[in-house]
């Protein structure tokens, strides 16, 4: 028998002494010896040891203490994120989240919904329109008229486009037409009626510059909203809501 | 010999037997911060720090679980030695690191150091141990940590797909090839020796 055979036999007996496989008569002689054979008894503990340390690595229990460790270590880490060191030491509570969370929120809000400013929506109310005048039977005119009051502005565009066909000069139509245009953010196409009003020496001078600056406002162009409200007339219909919404801005 | 008084600090070393999350607890609480200030003054970081703490605490649980720990000097100072000695190893490790030392002046009484070298030589026969079980053959390894863990042995077999009895003698055997494996490395012998 070699040395490695001899070692395997006796850790053979050394594992079953430990894990209390022996009979009791195997066990008895085995003490004995242990007591007699002081190299043998140097030799189990050795064995003993490396035994004890494996059983250990593996054991669930062990992997229970671990796991408490860590949690230890996340509760320690968790208390110090929430310690605010200036000095003196403030517990972060939970509700101070919700604080920063509706702080956050409501820079947010001003931010990119500019919070606070005026909107178009509240300044563009449109008043019913009238195109039906007595003796005026033109069926166009009140589909536009219905489609417009009614607020279905693609519809009235239509409309509007065929009545502009055959009186393309009507700045009446054109106003209404820019403001279908500009309540379906088609912006480029109502300013361009709107300059052209604006430029021109009807009555309607000042409600298109007004609705100019509705549509910039839509846009969120604020300077440019100001600019054009400077612009309305003291005397002209449209100077007191130009007035108010200045102030807003 | 007379045999020394053992420090009311003994309580955090049973709590790591005990598995007792309260006083684990308080052990981070109390002892973490100066730790953590002293990697953070030797070249590391908070999370450095704390990988050091969770690795010295559960070293501390094998020793006292296999070996027995018995503090016979406070906590703190037999603790902060150990993760003092384990981050200084970890910073000779890795040598390309520019490292600054900062030795901290303070009074570590006898018992502490001799304590502390007893863990961290505990650990470095842990480690071996480990370290030459990676060396072994798939089946004994499998053997080894699923035999040790709280699987029945008939259990380890059917997962092994090997009979109860196979299952029982291939255990012992590879138990028996792992020691033999140690104590034939340099290391065990040197660290037996030392």
């Amino acid at each position: 028998m070699d040395d490695s055979s001899m070692e395997t036999e006796k850790n053979t007996l050394f594992i079953a002494y430990i894990e209390k496989t022996m009979s009791d008569s195997e066990r008895r002689a085995f003490v004995e010896r242990l007591e007699k054979d002081t190299a043998l008894h140097d030799e189990f503990s050795a064995f003993s040891n490396i035994y004890k340390v494996l059983e250990n690595r593996f054991s669930t229990k062990r992997a229970d203490v671990l796991q408490s460790i860590q949690q230890a270590d996340t509760n320690f880490k968790l208390s110090q994120d929430s310690t605010i060191s200036k000095g003196k030491v403030i517990l972060f509570k939970p509700w101070h989240y919700a604080v920063a969370a509706t702080v956050i929120l409501v820079v947010g809000l001003f931010l990119f919904n500019d919070f606070g400013k005026p909107t178009y929506s509240e300044f563009a109310t449109q008043d019913a329109i009238s195109l039906t005048m007595r003796g005026n039977s033109n069926a166009t005119a009140k589909e536009a008229e219905t489609a417009f009051n009614n607020g279905d502005y693609k519809e009235a565009l239509t409309h509007f486009n065929n009545l502009l066909q055959n009186a393309p000069d009507t700045v009446q139509f054109q106003l209404y037409k820019a403001q279908a245009l500009i309540e379906q953010d088609k912006f480029e196409q109502a300013e361009k009626i709107l300059k052209h009003i604006s430029e021109g020496n009807s009555v309607y001078v000042s409600k298109s510059r007004w609705w100019m600056a509705l549509s910039k406002l839509k846009q969120k162009k604020y300077i440019e909203v100001e600019q054009i409200l400077n612009s309305i007339d003291a005397d002209s219909e449209e100077y007191s809501k130009a007035q108010e919404l200045l102030k807003e801005l | 010999m007379t045999a020394k008084k053992i420090h009311p600090d003994q309580k955090y070393v049973e709590a790591l037997l005990t598995n007792n999350r309260e006083l684990i607890d308080e052990i981070y609480v109390k002892f973490a911060p100066k730790i953590i200030g002293y990697v953070r003054k030797n070249s590391g970081d908070e999370a450095a720090a704390r990988d050091i703490i969770q690795e010295s605490l559960i070293t501390l649980y094998d020793q006292a679980k296999t070996k027995g720990l018995q503090l016979t000097c406070p906590f703190d100072a037999y603790f902060f030695l150990i993760c003092k000695r384990k981050w200084l190893n970890m910073l000779k490790k890795s040598s390309n690191k520019e490292v600054t030392i900062e030795e901290e002046r303070l009074y570590i009484s006898d018992d502490a150091d001799e304590t502390a070298a007893s863990t961290q030589e505990f650990e470095e026969q842990q480690n071996l141990y480990i370290a030459m079980l990676s060396k072994m053959g798939d089946t004994c390894k499998k053997i080894i940590t699923l035999g040790f863990s709280s699987m029945s042995m008939q259990e380890v077999a059917d997962q092994l797909n090997i009979t109860y009895a196979y299952a029982r003698k291939k255990k012992s055997l590879c138990i028996s090839k792992l020691t033999q494996l140690i104590k034939k490395s340099p290391e065990y012998r040197q660290l037996n020796n030392g």
